[in-house]
């Protein structure tokens, strides 16, 4: 691995360098909130960039790059074929980047059959991940097997020194993206280093004290024998269904497959899907497993923090805090899984 | 009666996806022998949006297939012992491949027992075939209906009442399963009951499904996806869940 340095200044430059490897989206400041923006080249002040940087994961989770909401997989008679064109992607944090190689990539590339879309977009997109100087109260990746920086599995990382931002190249298409800038990135300084380290160690500070215990680290049983359907009803007593925390989630992976006729044809289309839907289990006839609302809500917590920890060693939960910010009802899933 | 191009060949126990043009797919489970490879027979019944389109289709018109997915029954570990076939209702349709894929090497088993449960004699499946398989040898039938007519000789009453007095002892044996959830409970409950080790009662879940091989998620039934762990699982692998049956 190597570290660049990036002056402050530059992160307009920096931006429009990137956009040489593809379509570029950066995290622009909306609200209080983060949200990815497409690179345009306009005139938008470093500082401003800067700070859109330093906040936590944009409010999109990470995956809307990679799966769509709704797409088109196959059609039928005639034939189509996808041209999926390099992306960079500035400002995924750890809680992301891992959502994609923990989670997505086990469901997507992995078993009897890899998702060629997903594949593809994987092979092409260059994601540039962001350290979180200053993570949030509804953070909470340092209890979930995470970091509030990421030294591995984005292609490049951005990390706030002393004076500007410390560029680690973490992969061959990170090498490749920084090539193409020639010597527009430049030799970093020691203190800059230094100064980076303090920021990381302050941020797991922050982050411990948010969160002050781990989890039980025998969740998967918890999970299993809660079977108490007043346990799960009493999570959700505040819960008014409006399935945003599942929606935003970078971890959901489910989808539904559905037809529909072009012209003469048909066309299969794969659309995300959400458990909390009350048609989800619903089998032919219409008996339906996963009829009442306190099912699916434990089906939701057996996906992430049993099924998964016990089929790849990983919950399928990053800590991103976005279900947590995003909830009508004020729910914090933190405060469930204690109470497991 | 399907004629897949290129022709699919299946093992026992796996499914398809069948599509009904412009409306969807659904899985269904082959009920015709799986050494026929030209042609494929499914047995349908009509409950909603898909199975009801599939009944409008005529002779010579053209569906979209895809599979097979899902893990074959462990057929030679039957090899020398008695294997015992309990189905529910048209939960027999996918037991028809297994009982045939069977046939086709009847005397590897001790003796195939194919029992099977109906709600009356009217809705039988496969009636006319049942008198053919009773005269094999190495084959033994029982049926029960849960209400009879007048013309009814056989056992009336829930199908489990055929697992009284098995010919066979248990650990001699295997059972497999398949019909509405209930069934299978009380299926499941006696059969452990007579002494079935949990790894010797084959059931076959059958859960929502999309896409088939464990990506959608729909399937899930504790750790295991039904589409590419099953559909047909082993009670071992998830008595420690609340109701399976469900
Ligand atoms: C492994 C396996 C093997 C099977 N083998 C057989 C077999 O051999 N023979 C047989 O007859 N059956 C078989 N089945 C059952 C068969 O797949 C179902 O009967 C079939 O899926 C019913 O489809 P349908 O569209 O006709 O029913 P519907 O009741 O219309 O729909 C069922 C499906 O559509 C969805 N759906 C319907 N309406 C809505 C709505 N308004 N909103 C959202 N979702 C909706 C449901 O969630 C469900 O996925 C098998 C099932 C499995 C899993
Ligand atoms: S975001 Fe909150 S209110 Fe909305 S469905 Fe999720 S738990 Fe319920
Ligand atoms: S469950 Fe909540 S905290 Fe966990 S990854 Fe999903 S949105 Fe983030
Ligand atoms: S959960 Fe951790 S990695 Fe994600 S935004 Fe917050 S501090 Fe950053
Ligand atoms: S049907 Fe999609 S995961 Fe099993």
């Amino acid at each position: 691995m190597r570290s660049l340095f990036l002056p402050l200044a530059s992160i307009p430059a920096f931006y429009t360098q990137l956009a040489k490897y593809g379509e570029t989206y950066h995290p622009r400041v909306l609200d209080s909130h983060a949200i990815y923006e497409l690179w345009r080249e306009e005139e938008i002040a470093a500082e401003e960039l800067h700070q859109a940087l330093k906040m936590v994961r944009p409010v999109e989770p990470l995956k809307e790059f990679f799966l769509r909401s709704r797409e088109r997989v196959a059609s039928f008679p005639q034939l189509f074929s996808k041209d999926i064109k390099p992306k960079v992607i500035v400002g995924a944090k750890d809680c992301d980047i891992r959502s994609l190689i923990e989670i997505q990539d086990n469901v997507y590339l992995k078993g009897v059959l890899e998702d060629p879309f997903y594949k593809e977009r994987r092979e092409k997109y260059l994601v540039v991940t962001v350290d979180c100087p200053e993570p949030a109260d509804t953070c909470f990746c340092l209890r979930i097997g995470g970091k509030p920086y990421s030294v591995w599995g984005g292609d490049l990382n951005l990390s706030f020194g002393e004076e500007g931002i410390i560029v680690d190249v973490l992969s061959a298409k990170g090498e490749e993206a920084v090539e193409k800038m020639g010597d527009f990135l430049k030799e970093v300084d020691k203190k800059e280093i230094k100064k980076r380290d303090k920021h990381r160690t302050d941020a797991e500070r922050r982050l411990a004290k948010v969160n002050p215990d781990e989890f039980a680290p025998d969740l998967p049983d918890r999970i299993e024998h809660q079977l108490d359907t007043t346990f799960w009803a009493k999570a959700l007593a505040n819960c008014v269904d409006c399935q945003a925390c599942e929606r935003i989630c970078p971890t959901c992976y489910c989808f539904l497959l559905y037809d529909i006729p072009v012209g003469k044809g048909v066309e299969r289309v794969k659309v995300l899907d959400w458990c909390y839907h009350a048609a989800y289990g619903r089998v032919g006839g219409g008996v339906n497993p996963l009829a009442h609302f306190s099912h699916r809500l434990r089906n939701r917590f057996e996906c992430k923090f049993m099924a998964f920890p016990r089929n790849f060693k990983v919950s399928a939960c990053t800590g991103c805090g976005r279900c947590i910010a995003g909830c009508t009802g004020k729910i914090d899933i933190r405060e469930v899984l204690r109470a497991l | 009666m399907l004629e897949p191009k290129p022709a699919l060949s299946f093992h026992a126990g796996q499914f398809i996806e069948l599509t009904a043009p412009g409306v969807g797919e659904a899985p269904f489970t082959p009920s015709s022998s799986p050494y026929v490879e030209e042609s494929m027979e499914v047995t349908i019944m009509k409950v909603g949006r898909v199975t009801s389109k599939l009944f409008d289709v005529r002779p010579g018109d053209t569906l979209a297939v895809r599979g097979p997915y899902g893990v074959p029954y462990e057929t030679d570990r039957y090899e020398g012992r008695h294997v015992l076939i309990v189905g529910g209702g048209v939960g027999l349709a996918p037991l028809r491949s297994l009982f045939l894929a069977l046939l086709h090497n009847v005397s590897a088993y001790k003796k195939i027992h194919l029992y099977y449960g109906a709600r009356t004699p009217k809705d039988i499946v496969y009636d006319r075939l049942f008198k053919e398989w009773g005269k094999i040898k190495n084959v033994e039938i029982r049926r029960s209906v849960d209400v009879g007519d007048k013309n009814w000789k056989e056992k009336v009453g829930v199908v489990t009442v055929l697992l009284d007095n098995l010919p066979f002892k248990p650990k001699d044996g295997l059972a497999v399963a398949c019909g509405p959830p209930v069934m299978m409970k009380f299926v499941t409950k006696r059969l452990l009951e007579l002494g079935f080790a949990d790894e010797d009662i084959y059931l076959s879940m059958e859960k929502n499904m999309s896409c088939g091989f464990g990506k959608c998620g729909h399937c899930r039934l504790g750790e295991l996806f039904c589409c590419k762990d099953g559909p047909v699982i082993t009670w071992d692998r998830i008595k420690h869940l609340e109701d399976p049956f469900v």
